[in-house]
């Protein structure tokens, strides 16, 4: 492999970790796995028919150009879910706060006469369950795929 | 814009097609590049087509239950210092879809055997 294959090469890769950034983990390592086997095979392919390394890296980058609005468009589609699910933990995450706000103003009403320190503490420890709990299910009911939009017999 | 039921993408009818062909050529499964290969091959065109395009449209199509995919075994990708492929293979649906869409296009009845070298648009 010359130089200006292994440059080719190395951009699409960078290019295809980068729009596969973020993304779960099966899915983001198939299409770089599935990007390296297409690469290999074209290099492999390029050198048993004697192409000229600069028609090979052109041509590489001319794949790489022509589909960038498709790798786009695929990575917000099957982001999306996935970004749902964390905007949606993030949001359980700022409710703690509340929990705990909201417990207090009841103690706080109610004017019992335990151990501030104790009460608070414990207050705080079930707002921090309640939004694991949440953190926790939020993301695996809402990263179901979503059902395709075309429709094909 | 959406498309009509049972509509094929020229992209989509070109892979559907490939997979046949290169099924009936002794190959079970294919990968990205084997299929670009034998796109621009069959349509005689200068470019291979576009990596987004090709995995977009295979992700698409096995979403729809026209292609099957898996990992080939280490084996092979091992004893040739290469990395592992993902094997596609066209479904029956598949193979019924196409005949479907390549009648609808010549406006005549689909044929078994048919040749389904296919134009890009």
């Amino acid at each position: 492999m010359t130089w200006l294959e292994a440059a080719s090469a190395r951009v699409v890769a960078r290019w295809t970790r980068l729009y596969t950034a973020g993304l779960p983990a099966p899915v983001r390592d198939r299409r770089r796995e599935e990007i390296g086997a297409d690469v290999h095979g074209q290099l492999d392919d390029a050198r048993s028919r004697r192409e000229r390394p600069a028609v090979t890296a052109a041509a590489m980058m001319s794949r790489l150009a022509r589909g960038a609005v498709h790798d786009l468009s695929w990575r917000h589609e099957v982001g999306r879910p996935a970004s749902l699910a964390r905007w949606q933990a993030r949001r359980a995450w700022g409710l703690h706060p509340g929990f705990v706000l909201a417990a207090q103003s009841l103690q706080g009403i109610s004017g019992q006469q335990r151990s501030l320190t104790r009460s608070i503490a414990c207050l705080w420890l079930a707002a921090l369950a309640i939004s694991l709990l949440i953190t926790r299910l939020l993301p695996a009911r809402t990263a179901r795929p979503r059902p395709a939009r075309q429709h094909h017999p | 814009m959406r498309r009509r039921a049972g509509e094929l993408l020229p992209i989509e009818q070109a892979i559907l097609a490939g997979g046949i062909e290169l099924a009936a050529a002794g190959e079970p499964g294919f990968y990205g590049f084997a299929m670009a290969r034998q796109i621009r091959d069959a349509n005689s065109a200068r470019q291979l087509t576009a990596h987004g395009t090709l995995y977009k449209a295979l992700a698409r199509l096995e979403q729809a239950g026209l292609l099957t995919s898996s990992w080939e075994d280490p084996g092979p990708a091992e004893a040739e210092r290469r990395p592992r492929r993902r094997l596609y293979r066209v479904t029956p649906s598949g193979e019924r879809a196409v005949l479907r869409s390549t009648g609808q296009r010549a406006g005549t009845a689909p044929r078994p055997g048919l040749g389904l070298g296919l134009g890009l648009a």
